[in-house]
């Protein structure tokens, strides 16, 4: 397991002699870990560095130490839990480098990796799981959970002036099980609707009929982020059953 | 088979980690010099005065005292260190990266109080080796074998007291309060500073429910006068007899700890 927690070594030892430990417990021999700690210290650089308490160590290095730890007996299965949290964006790029290339497409591990940069997780992962509230709401790889997001479809509507008497409308002329608005600031809305050309053309004629200002109009391509809001606010907990 | 990699990794772990504070390493050994000259200089100070007590015990109390605080860490590390490692790495936030590897806790509890109970060993002879090379202690006629038995039977009694003890912080978190009524109750009434033949008769009769009474009366015996195994006998029968009802209650008070700190989720947290 890897663990962005940096107290789970021990300061006053070397790298070297953490890594003795933990071999130890792995039930490791003495030859084994030290090949290992060898093959590892390569991969991830640390081979200037091991001799050094952890205490001297940086964040970055830390968390390639717990790299190191965590493959020490070379399981086929590893649990990350948020192995970039604190990490500078250039090490955290190395980082997700490492686990996309080495360890899953070189070494062929399996990751189970828990995450709340849901960039992170478009970003390395082949199947993705949502948890909310310590409840599974949706499980299936990207394009999946993409084109079951994509039954609806967000447009984002930005005007000069406040929108006023412009979402009371929408709802009147659309109908309230059609689309669902969000008011983000006065001149600021989502309009979330079910990804149908009609009714997309239907909204879209009449924003630009009712004379109201428009700075800005456009349907957003679904990000991670906006199904993991959506799936939280039980807006598409059906879509679950579906998938 | 016993994996003895795993002990010898945390007691290379903890003597690495003891050695890098080495100031206070080295005044630790320091302190033990100047705790035994305190007590002689203690027992100077007293003369024969307590001599009708010390009687059975060789008659000086330098020798009575230096037995009883020396081997009372004994007592302080059976009853403290499973307890406190456990909550140490639980403050490192080491414990929950040792759960992960294929290691038992009861493993990791034991494992990590080897040092202390080496470097208790190692203290105790450092007082017996200063009181004998720089202030005259007696133990020309010490029965070794006998000791070291005493001392084993030492060890799994207090031992058991502290992993039951240990049970109770898994669940709770805080406090020790088996700790402290066995920690006070051996120096008051154990015979740690003074013989038990000073108290009053009611009190006496309450030391000997006390292991400590049985252990440092046999140790003195063993050490200052060459007691054999057979003129040790009852004492050796009743630490067997604490072991024997504390060690599977220690056992019993583990699993159950182990097991409702699981259920709780609570084992890493401290």
């Amino acid at each position: 397991m890897v663990t962005c927690e940096e107290r789970s070594f021990y300061w006053r030892l070397t790298g070297r002699q953490n890594l003795q430990f933990y071999g130890a417990l792995y039930n490791l021999k003495t030859s084994e870990i030290r090949n290992r700690i060898r093959q590892l210290s390569h991969l991830l650089e640390l081979e200037d560095i091991l001799e050094q308490r952890f205490d001297s160590y940086s964040t970055g290095t830390k968390q390639k130490m717990a790299i190191a730890r965590a493959l020490i007996h070379d399981p086929e299965i590893i649990f990350m839990d948020e192995p970039t949290r604190s990490l500078d964006p250039l090490i955290a790029a190395e980082v997700r480098s490492f686990i996309k290339k080495e360890l899953v497409e070189q070494q062929g591990k399996t990751i189970v990796l828990a995450t709340h940069q849901l960039q992170e997780a478009e970003q390395l992962c082949d199947r993705i799981a949502v948890m909310n509230r310590g409840q599974f709401i949706a499980v299936g790889s990207l394009e999946e959970l993409h084109t079951a997001f994509e039954k609806t479809r967000v447009c984002v509507l930005k005007t000069k002036q406040p929108i006023g008497q412009l979402t009371p409308l929408l709802y009147h002329v659309m109908g309230s099980k059609e689309i669902f608005i969000r008011q983000i600031t006065p001149t600021f809305i989502e309009i979330e609707f079910p990804n149908e050309a009609i009714i997309q053309g239907k909204l879209t004629d009449l924003i630009m009929n009712t004379g109201v200002e428009v700075e800005e109009c456009k349907i957003l391509e679904p990000s991670l982020e906006k199904i993991f809001v959506h799936l939280a606010e039980n807006r598409m907990g059906q879509l679950y059953d579906k998938l | 088979m016993i994996n003895y990699r795993k002990p010898i990794a945390f007691f290379k772990k903890d003597l690495v980690s003891e050695i890098s504070y080495q100031v206070a390493f080295f005044l630790r050994i320091f302190d033990i010099f100047f705790s035994v000259a305190t007590f002689y200089f203690l027992a100077k100070l007293l003369g024969t005065a307590a001599s009708p007590y010390l009687q059975p015990y060789g008659g000086d109390y330098f020798s009575f005292l230096l037995i009883g605080i020396a081997f009372s860490n004994f007592l302080s590390t059976g009853l403290e260190s499973f307890a406190g490692n456990i909550r140490i790495e639980q403050l490192m936030g080491t414990l929950e990266a040792m759960l992960v590897t294929p290691t038992k806790l009861s493993v990791i509890v034991l494992s990590s109080s080897l040092w202390n109970f080496l470097f208790t060993s190692f203290s105790v002879l450092i007082h017996f080796l200063i009181g004998v090379i720089l202030f005259g202690l007696d133990v020309s006629n010490a029965n070794i074998g006998a000791a070291l038995l005493l001392l084993v039977l030492t060890i799994i009694v207090f031992s058991s007291i502290g992993i039951i003890s240990a049970s109770f912080i898994m669940i709770f978190k805080r406090g020790a309060p088996l700790n402290w009524v066995v920690n006070q109750t051996a120096r008051f009434l154990g015979g740690v500073l003074y013989p038990i033949e000073v108290l009053p008769p009611w009190l006496r009769k309450l030391s000997h429910f006390h292991p400590i009474t049985y252990t440092l009366k046999a140790v003195r015996h063993a050490v200052l006068q060459g007691y054999s195994l057979y003129m040790l006998i009852p004492e050796i029968v009743s630490l067997v007899f604490f072991s024997v009802i504390l060690l599977p209650l220690s056992i019993l008070a583990f699993k159950y700890g182990v097991k409702k700190a699981k259920i709780q989720g609570s084992l890493t947290q401290y």
